[in-house]
């Protein structure tokens, strides 16, 4: 290295520095272009930003003296009019503008062209709060849409730590700044749907990282977003900054911390919810048992008044009736009988002879045979009289028939 | 990783359980086996989120 002059970092820094200060034409330059990166120190009061075209970008820095003089801090892709000093920043080894004053020229390209974009996708229905999804109560898989080293990843996980979330994150890394960013996250989100996995995934993108956020007002993305399968939410925003992500997506949140506790269902709720549903499912099961055991009852009921056994009952109880019924027919009709028969009896009892002769009637008889006419009789037999008492005997003297003289008058 | 019913899944089923043994006519049989079945899944789900711990992992964007 003989020969050289080796210089420290800051003799170089100081040199280049000098070397721009010297050009008058570079004292009091004016340039044109949009804001980007704005950053306004509250502390300080000075304002950062830079300014940029196609081509290039320039870092601005304004101080607190001459931004209290503006009428207005211009915003993020305003398009702008700067009036300043070239230098250089020792400490950063960065080319900057020591920015005097600040012109409104109006929206730039990109804050018009992401305006005419919103008004599109609006127009076609994409942010109608109607068409978002809600976020799975209870996912067990998250897709996380981010940088593998950024801030956003780490934050993330804690968040569903700190919940308790005992489920799966898959993380799909990809870029999420520069001009290969929004295809890097069309690529995660393809891989995710290809894998199917996640009920829900986040873009996120780390706070801290560069202000740029033109990777997420991609108008394919924005499309892809909304055709995604499952909900997605947006991570990648500022606390006053909405993406053209943030607004197509189901569920914004700030932060990716934020977007943490948006999507990790709380075990604590988790365990509530499924004692709810257990104890609901003890309190109705007891209510069917319940309902079952009247039924059965009922049944049980209906059943027996149906039954063989009751129909036997049913029957012996007729059977005892018809039975009943006989024996007091036969009763009925013994006494019957017997009535008839007391009378019959009487009436024989009054034909007996016996009885008759007990009344003074006797009755003849000749040689043992009832005398029944007088013809059977001649005079001098001896007949046998029958009394009730007795027998009388004696010899017929005369006879005669009804009408006629007796014999004897007439023998006489 | 192993296969487990997905605690959303198992909640809904136990959405399911609850809605079912709510019904005017379902048989005893089935409702014991609902009970059996809720009573089983129910234990399952808090077994699980007992023992769960984040699970984080890497897949590759093509």
């Amino acid at each position: 290295m003989a020969g050289f002059q080796v210089l420290t970092v800051s003799q170089l820094c100081r040199y280049v520095k000098s070397l721009l200060e010297e050009q008058r034409q570079l004292e009091d330059v004016m340039v044109k272009g949009e804001v980007s990166n704005l950053s306004f120190k509250q502390m300080s009061g000075h304002l950062y930003f830079s300014i940029r075209d196609e081509g290039g970008l320039v870092r601005c820095v304004m101080f607190s003296r001459y931004v209290q003089n503006l009428p207005e801090i211009p915003e993020n892709g305003a398009f702008v009019l700067v009036r300043g000093a070239a230098t250089l920043y020792e400490r950063d080894g960065a080319f900057q503008l020591m920015v005097y004053d600040i012109q409104p020229l109006g929206a730039g390209q990109g804050k018009q062209d992401m305006d005419a974009l919103k008004r599109r996708l609006q127009g076609e229905g994409l942010f109608d709060p109607a068409r978002k999804r809600p976020l799975p109560p209870f996912p067990d898989t998250i897709g996380v849409i981010t940088s593998r080293e950024g801030a956003a990843l780490q934050d993330i996980i804690r968040s569903f730590r700190r919940r308790g979330y005992g489920g799966r994150l898959i993380l799909y890394p990809c870029l999420v700044q520069g001009a290969g960013a929004p295809a890097s996250v069309l690529r995660a989100l393809d891989a995710m749907e290809q894998e199917n996995l996640c009920q829900a995934a986040v873009i996120a993108r780390g706070g801290g990282s560069s202000e740029d956020l033109s990777a997420f007002n991609d108008e394919e993305l924005a499309r892809r977003v909304c055709r995604c399968g499952v909900p997605v939410v947006s991570a990648v925003g500022h606390e006053v900054d909405f993406t053209i992500l943030d607004l197509v997506a189901d569920a914004r949140a700030a932060t990716p911390t934020a977007a943490g506790e948006l999507m990790a269902p709380h075990r604590d709720a988790l365990a509530q919810r499924v004692n709810t549903l257990r104890e609901a499912i003890q309190s109705r099961a007891r209510e069917q048992l319940r309902r079952q055991r009247q039924r059965l009852d009922q049944d049980i009921r209906l059943l027996s008044a149906v039954s063989p056994g009751e129909r036997v009952k049913k029957n012996r109880q007729r059977l005892d009736y018809l039975v009943r019924l006989l024996v007091d027919a036969q009763r009925h009709r013994t006494q019957a009988l017997r009535g008839r028969t007391l009378s019959l009896v009487r009436q024989l009892e009054l034909l007996n002879p016996a009885a008759v002769m007990r009344k003074g009637w006797s009755v003849a008889t000749l040689e043992g045979k009832v005398l029944t006419t007088v013809a059977e009789v001649t005079e001098g037999q001896r007949l046998t009289t029958i009394l009730a008492d007795g027998e009388v005997i004696s010899v017929v003297q005369s006879y005669h028939r009804k009408g006629e003289a007796y014999a004897e008058e007439t023998g006489h | 990783m192993q296969k487990r019913p997905a605690i959303e899944q198992s909640l809904q089923r136990l959405e399911e359980i609850v809605g079912q043994l709510g019904g005017e006519n379902v048989s005893l049989d089935d409702s014991l086996a609902l009970f059996a079945e809720g009573m089983k899944l129910s234990q399952q789900c808090m077994e699980q989120l007992d023992q769960a711990e984040l699970v984080i992992e890497e897949h590759s964007v093509s």
